[in-house]
C-alpha cells in the first residue's frame, strides 16, 4: 500500500498526460488528490512513529539484477524520510491548490499540472530511496521535472533557454555525483572479487566505518568519493561554483519556484547529505570543505539580493544563500541544525514565493522598484508575506529565529571565521528583505491602479504556510530528527544565549536599516552610487555567468568545430576517399562503373558479389 | 521441418518474391504486401520470444536444411538469448520504418524488394548458425544499401551511397578472410557455428594466430559497427538515404557488427579477444569523446542523429570490451535500445522533414506550439539519448558503466564524457527546433501526428523503450550465458 506514495502522483501524471489534456479542472483535481493520497499515507507513517510503533519495514524490488550488481527501488521509512516526506507532500499540496488560482487561464494548465505530479512522485523517490542507485535515477527525473517546469512557456527565449541551463549544469555535477556512487560501491567491498558490493545506505553504513577503522580502505578514498558525490549536492542544490542555473529558473511559473526551487527540490541535495552523513563524518578535510563551500554560497547569494531588482530572483538569492547555510551546518558536523532549516525554510520559503506570486498576478510586473503601497490593497498577502519575512530574517519567534540558532551555534563551537560569515550573512539577508517589503508593501501605489487581493484558493494556502512558518518553532522537529542520528549531533540552543542576543540584533538592524534607506528612496536604489565599483560586479553576479559563457562560446563550440574539421579532413576525405580510389584503382571496369548509370552499377556489384561466392565456395571445395 | 526461426525469413522472402511478380504499375497492391509481411513478421518474431524457454542456455528452434555434405553447408538458423533480442529489434524497426515509406513515389517495386532485402539479410544473419550463410547475408545487407540510397536517395546520393557501399563491402571482405581463416585452421570441414564453438573450446588455435585472424575480424566488424575511425562513412549515407533506410541501416544494420564480434570474434577467439579488448576500449573512447564532439558541431538534424549514434555505438564497443558478463548484458540492452531509439529519431526526422520543416536545426524555431505531439515524441527521444531514467537506453549505460570500472577503473569518467555531451546537443536541437517564438512557419504543414495511424510507429518505438527501461530484468534475463 505503501508504494502509493510514490505511485499515486505518477499515475496522476500519466493520467493528465494520456487522456485529461482537454479537462483542465479534472486534471487539477485528480493531481491534487493525488499528493493528498500521499500525504495521508506519509501522515500516518508519522503518526505511528509519533505512537513509538515501528514503522513498516524497507520494502524494496528489484530493478536490475545481473552478477555483479543489484539495483533495488524500495521504500525507506525513518523519522527523517517521513519528516522529509511530509514537507514535500504536505507544502507540495499546498502549492498545487494556490496554483488552481495562479494558472487559470493558462492554455498548458493540465499540462503544468501533470508536470507537478510527475515532480511530485520524482522527489518522494528521492525521499524514500534505501539506496544510491535509487536516489539517482529520482534524482535524474527530478531534474527532469525542473527542466520541463522551468521551460513550461517554452515560446519564450529565456524560458527555454533557463530549463536547458538547469538541466546541463545539473548533469555537470551528477557526473561526480555517479562516479562518486560507483567508487563507493566499489568501497564497500574493495577486494577483487567484489561478491559483497553493495549500495544500500544501512549496508554501507555498517560496512564501510569498520572498514576504513580496519584499514582496507583509506582515508583519501573516502575523501575522494565523498566530494565526487558533493559534486551532486553542489549542483542540485545550487552551491557555489554550479549555482547559476537557480536565479535563471525563475522564468518558470511562480508555483514552480515556490515548489521546487524553494520548498523541496533544491532541499534534494542537503537531505541527501543528511541521508549519507554516515560517510561524511569519516572524513574531516572533507567536511572542511562541504563547510567552506556552504559558507562561501550564503555570503555570495545574500551579497547579490542586496542589488537584486525582481521580487522572485531576491527570493532565488535568498534560497540559495539559506540552502549555503544548510550545506554549512551539515559541514560543521550538525546534520540535526541542516534538517532543521531544510523544514522551516520549506514553510518559510513556499510562503514567501506563493506570497510573491499573488503580487505578481495583480500587478503584472516582478520589478520591486515598480511596486509599491500593496499592504493597503493586499492586506493578506501582506501580513503573510511580511511573517515570511521575519522567518527568512530570523526573527524571534518565527520558526527561522529556532533553526537559525542552531547553525550559528555550531558555527560558534567549530569555526569563528564561519561564525563571522554567518553573521553578515544575516545581516544581508534582513537588509534585502527589509528593502524589498519597504519598496513592495509600503510607500504609495506606481502604475497599477486597481489591484486587488487574490482569491481565497490563493490566500489559503498562504494562511496554512504562515501559521506554519511561525509555530514550527515549538514543534519539537529536532527531537523528532535525532532519532536518525546519535545524540551528539544534537545541541541545546539553550547553551549559546549569547548567540542569540547578538543575532537578534543584527537582525533587527538589518531590517531598520534596510526601511530607512529605502522609505523614501523609491525610484532609484541608492546601492548603486553607495557601493562604488561593487555594485557592477554584484549585478554581473561576479561574473560568472560570463565566464561559463565563455566557455561555451569560445572554448567548447571552437573544439568541436575543430573535430568536425578534422572529421572532414582527415577521416572523410582522407580516409574514405582513399579506400573508394584504392578500390577503384584495382580494375578499369571499375572506372566504367564510376561515370556509367545506375544500372551498370548494381550490374557489377550482383557480378561482384557472384565471384566472391564463387572463390568462396571454391576455396571450401578445395 | 519449419520452425519458427524458419518462417520468421521466409515471410519476407515469399513477400518479395510474390511482389516480383506483380506489375510495377500496381503499387498499391506492392505497399500492402510490404505492409502486411511486416505486420505478419512482427507478430511472429513476438510469438517466439513468447515461446523462447529463458530456463534454457544455447540456441533453440534450430532448423536445419542441408544445402552441400562436402563441405558441409547447411542452412542453419536458431537463436539464443542474444540473437532473439535482435531479431525482435529488427522486426520491430522494420515495421517501423514502413510508416516511413510513404514518400516513396517512384520505382515502388524495386524499392520494396529491396527494403524487404534488407531485412532479410539482417534476420539471417542473426539467425544463421553457419558460418557461410551468415556471411552470405550479411554480403545482401552490404549489397543492398547501394541501390537503396543510390536510386531512391536524396542530395549527392550516387558519391553517398558509392561511399556506403564501398565500406559495407569492405567490411564484409575481411570478415570473409577471417572466416575462410577459421575454416581451414580448424580443420573440422565444416562451418557449422555450434560444431566450430565447440571444437575451438576443445582444441583453442595458437594465440599468435588467434590474434591475427582477430584483427581481421576486428576490421571487418568493427568497420560496420562504426569503430573509430570509421565512424564517418555512416552519417553521410544516412542523411542521403531514403528515410526507411536511414531506420534499418542505423537501427539494425550497425549492430551486426558489434553482433558478429561477439559471436565470431569473442565467441570462437576468447583468449585474443582478451588481449585485444583495451585497444577496443580505446578505439570506442573516441567514438564516445571525439564523435560526440563532432555530434556538437552538426547543423542539420539527420548528421546530428547520424553522429550521435556513431557516438553511443562506443557504449556498446566499451561494454564488449568489459569482457565481463556485466558489460555483456549492459552492450547488449544498449544495443537493443540504441536500435529503436535511432529508429525513433529518423522517422521523426523524416516526419519533421516530410511535413514542410526541414533539417536544418537553425531555420526552424518554435514548433511546439503548432505540434505538441510531435515535440512530446521527439523531447520524449531526445531525453532518452541523454541517458534519462525510465528509458532502456539508461539502463544499459549504468550498467556498462558499472562494468567499465570493473575492468578500466577511472575510464569510466570518460565514458561520462559522452553522457554530457549528449545531453548538450540533443537538448540543444530540442531548444531549436520545438521551443522558443515561432519563426518561418507558413511552409509548415499542420500537426502530424494528429493523425492517429502515424502515432502507432511512435507509441510502439516510445513504449518498447519505457517497457525495457521500467523492467530492465525481463530483456537482461534472455541473455543469459
Amino acid at each position: 500500500m505503501y508504494s502509493l506514495i510514490i505511485a499515486s502522483p505518477f499515475i496522476a501524471f500519466v493520467l493528465i498526460s494520456l487522456f485529461l489534456q482537454r479537462f483542465r479542472l479534472l486534471s487539477a483535481l485528480v493531481a491534487t488528490a493525488s499528493l493528498l493520497v500521499s500525504f495521508g499515507l506519509i501522515l500516518k507513517l508519522f503518526l505511528a512513529v509519533l505512537g513509538h510503533e515501528n514503522a513498516p519495514a524497507e520494502l524494496t524490488a528489484s530493478w536490475i539484477a545481473l552478477p555483479g550488481i543489484d539495483f533495488q527501488i524500495g521504500l525507506l521509512f525513518d523519522r527523517l524520510s517521513i519528516l522529509m516526506g511530509l514537507l514535500v507532500s504536505g507544502v507540495g499540496s499546498l502549492i498545487f491548490i494556490f496554483s488552481f488560482g495562479y494558472m487559470k487561464g493558462d492554455p498548458g494548465f493540465s499540462r503544468f499540472f501533470a508536470f507537478l505530479s510527475f515532480f511530485a512522485a520524482a522527489m518522494l523517490g528521492i525521499v524514500f530511496a534505501t539506496n544510491f542507485i535509487q536516489i539517482f535515477i529520482f534524482w535524474e527525473l527530478v531534474g527532469l521535472a525542473s527542466y520541463l517546469l522551468i521551460g513550461f512557456w517554452f515560446a519564450k527565449d529565456a524560458a527555454a533557454d533557463a530549463g536547458k541551463k538547469a538541466f546541463l549544469v545539473n548533469r555537470v555535477g551528477d557526473f561526480g555525483f555517479i562516479l562518486g556512487i560507483i567508487f563507493l560501491w566499489y568501497l564497500s567491498d574493495p577486494t577483487t572479487a567484489g561478491a559483497h558490493r553493495t549500495l544500500n545506505f544501512a549496508q554501507l553504513a555498517a560496512v564501510i566505518p569498520g572498514s576504513l577503522a580496519a584499514g582496507t580502505i583509506t582515508a583519501s578514498a573516502i575523501l575522494g568519493a565523498g566530494l565526487l558525490i558533493f559534486c551532486g549536492i553542489v549542483g542540485k542544490s545550487a552551491q557555489f561554483p554550479l549555482h547559476v542555473w537557480l536565479p535563471d529558473a525563475m522564468e518558470g511559473p511562480t508555483p514552480v519556484s515556490a515548489l521546487i526551487h524553494a520548498a523541496t527540490m533544491v532541499a534534494a541535495g542537503v537531505y541527501l547529505l543528511a541521508r549519507v552523513f554516515f560517510i561524511f563524518t569519516l572524513s574531516h578535510p572533507l567536511l572542511e570543505v562541504v563547510a567552506l563551500i556552504g559558507g562561501v554560497t550564503a555570503f555570495m547569494a545574500a551579497t547579490m539580493a542586496v542589488v537584486e531588482k525582481d521580487i522572485k530572483r531576491i527570493l532565488a538569492y535568498s534560497t540559495m544563500s539559506q540552502l549555503g547555510f544548510m550545506v554549512m551546518a551539515m559541514g560543521l558536523s550538525s546534520p540535526v541544525a541542516g534538517m532543521y532549516h531544510l523544514l522551516t525554510h520549506g514553510f518559510f520559503k513556499a510562503l514567501l514565493f506563493l506570497g510573491a506570486g499573488a503580487v505578481i498576478h495583480a500587478v503584472h510586473t516582478q520589478n520591486i522598484f515598480d511596486m509599491g503601497g500593496l499592504a493597503k490593497k493586499m492586506p493578506v498577502t501582506a501580513i503573510t508575506f511580511f511573517i515570511g519575512t521575519f522567518a527568512l530574517a530570523g526573527l524571534f519567534p518565527t520558526s527561522g529565529f529556532f533553526s537559525k540558532e542552531e547553525i550559528l551555534t555550531a558555527a560558534f563551537d567549530k569555526s569563528h571565521f564561519l561564525f563571522a560569515v554567518s553573521l553578515i550573512t544575516v545581516f544581508l539577508t534582513s537588509f534585502y528583505m527589509g528593502r524589498l517589503v519597504t519598496l513592495a508593501f509600503f510607500g504609495t501605489a506606481r502604475n497599477h491602479h486597481d489591484v486587488q487581493e487574490a482569491p481565497a484558493v490563493m490566500t489559503l494556502p498562504l494562511i496554512v504556510l504562515a501559521s506554519f512558518s511561525l509555530v514550527g518553532g515549538y514543534l519539537h522537529i529536532p527531537e523528532h530528527l535525532v532519532g536518525s542520528w546519535p545524540m551528539e549531533f544534537f545541541r541545546n540552543i539553550d547553551a549559546a544565549i549569547i548567540i542569540t542576543f547578538i543575532s537578534s540584533g543584527v537582525v533587527i538592524a538589518g531590517l531598520l536599516i534596510s526601511f530607512l534607506m529605502y522609505r523614501k528612496n523609491r525610484t532609484e536604489d541608492p546601492l548603486a552610487k553607495g557601493l562604488g565599483p561593487a555594485y557592477p560586479l554584484l549585478t554581473r553576479k561576479y561574473f560568472i555567468d560570463d565566464l561559463y559563457n565563455f566557455y561555451v562560446l569560445k572554448i567548447q563550440q571552437p573544439f568541436a568545430a575543430l573535430c568536425e574539421k578534422a572529421n572532414q579532413l582527415f577521416v572523410i576525405k582522407g580516409l574514405t576517399n582513399l579506400t573508394g580510389e584504392g578500390l577503384f584503382l584495382l580494375g578499369s571496369l571499375t572506372r566504367k562503373a564510376l561515370t556509367g548509370n545506375v544500372q551498370t552499377y548494381t550490374l557489377y556489384l550482383a557480378f561482384q558479389v557472384l565471384v566472391i561466392l564463387i572463390i568462396a565456395a571454391a576455396f571450401i571445395g578445395l | 521441418m519449419i520452425d519458427l526461426t524458419f518462417l520468421i525469413l521466409i515471410i519476407p522472402v515469399l513477400a518479395a518474391i510474390l511482389i516480383g511478380f506483380i506489375p510495377s504499375r500496381n503499387s498499391g497492391l506492392i505497399r500492402s504486401i510490404a505492409w502486411l509481411a511486416m505486420i505478419v513478421e512482427l507478430a511472429v518474431s513476438g510469438f517466439l520470444v513468447y515461446s523462447f524457454d529463458r530456463t534454457q542456455t544455447g540456441f533453440q528452434f534450430v532448423t536445419e536444411v542441408s544445402w552441400t555434405r562436402s563441405p558441409e553447408i547447411t542452412l542453419r538458423l536458431g537463436v539464443d538469448g542474444i540473437s532473439l533480442a535482435l531479431v525482435m529489434l529488427t522486426s520491430i524497426v522494420g515495421f517501423a520504418a514502413m510508416f516511413a515509406t510513404g514518400a516513396i513515389q517512384e520505382g515502388v517495386k524495386g524499392f520494396f524488394l529491396c527494403f524487404l532485402a534488407l531485412v532479410v539479410g539482417a534476420l539471417g544473419t542473426f539467425m544463421s548458425l553457419d558460418l557461410f550463410f551468415f556471411f552470405f547475408f550479411y554480403e545482401i545487407e552490404a549489397l543492398v544499401t547501394y541501390p537503396l540510397i543510390s536510386v531512391w536517395g536524396r542530395g549527392d546520393r550516387k558519391y553517398s551511397a558509392m561511399q556506403f557501399t564501398i565500406f559495407s563491402v569492405l567490411g564484409s571482405a575481411f570478415v570473409l578472410i577471417g572466416i575462410l581463416i577459421i575454416y581451414f585452421l580448424s580443420g573440422k570441414n565444416t562451418l557449422s557455428l555450434p560444431a566450430l564453438m565447440e571444437s575451438l573450446r576443445q582444441a583453442p588455435l595458437a594465440l599468435g594466430l588467434q590474434n591475427t585472424i582477430f584483427a581481421v575480424f576486428l576490421i571487418g566488424f568493427g568497420i560496420l559497427a562504426a569503430l573509430w575511425p570509421f565512424h564517418a562513412w555512416g552519417p553521410i549515407g544516412y542523411a542521403d538515404a531514403p528515410p526507411a533506410a536511414s531506420m534499418m541501416f542505423a537501427g539494425v544494420m550497425k549492430k551486426l557488427g558489434a553482433y558478429g564480434l561477439i559471436r565470431l570474434g569473442i565467441t570462437l577467439l576468447p583468449q585474443a579477444a582478451q588481449a585485444w579488448m583495451p585497444w577496443i576500449a580505446g578505439l570506442a573512447m573516441m567514438n564516445l569523446i571525439y564523435v560526440g564532439f563532432v555530434a556538437l558541431a552538426q547543423k542539420d538534424l539527420k548528421y546530428l542523429i547520424g553522429y550521435s549514434s556513431s557516438s553511443h555505438m562506443g557504449f556498446v564497443l566499451i561494454g564488449l570490451a568489459c569482457m565481463n558478463p556485466l558489460g555483456l548484458s549492459g552492450a547488449l540492452l544498449v544495443m537493443f535500445a540504441h536500435g529503436i531509439l535511432v529508429a525513433l529519431l529518423f522517422l521523426l526526422a523524416y516526419t519533421l522533414d516530410q511535413h514542410g520543416a526541414g533539417s536544418g536545426m537553425l531555420d526552424i524555431g518554435g514548433l511546439a506550439a503548432k505540434w505538441p505531439v510531435t515535440a512530446a515524441c521527439f523531447s520524449l527521444a531526445a531525453f532518452a539519448a541523454c541517458g534519462v531514467p525510465g528509458f532502456a537506453n539508461f539502463a544499459g549505460e549504468i550498467t556498462v558503466l558499472f562494468a567499465v570500472w570493473d575492468r578500466y577503473g577511472w575510464l569510466a569518467a570518460g565514458v561520462l564524457v559522452s553522457v554530457i555531451l549528449t545531453a548538450l546537443y540533443m537538448l540543444r536541437a530540442v531548444r531549436n527546433i520545438f521551443f522558443g517564438p515561432e519563426k518561418e512557419l507558413r511552409h509548415v504543414a499542420n500537426e502530424p501526428l494528429a493523425n492517429p495511424f502515424r502515432k502507432i510507429a511512435f507509441v510502439l518505438l516510445i513504449g518498447v523503450l519505457l517497457f525495457a527501461g521500467f523492467f530492465p530484468n525481463i530483456l537482461l534475463g534472455y541473455f543469459k550465458q
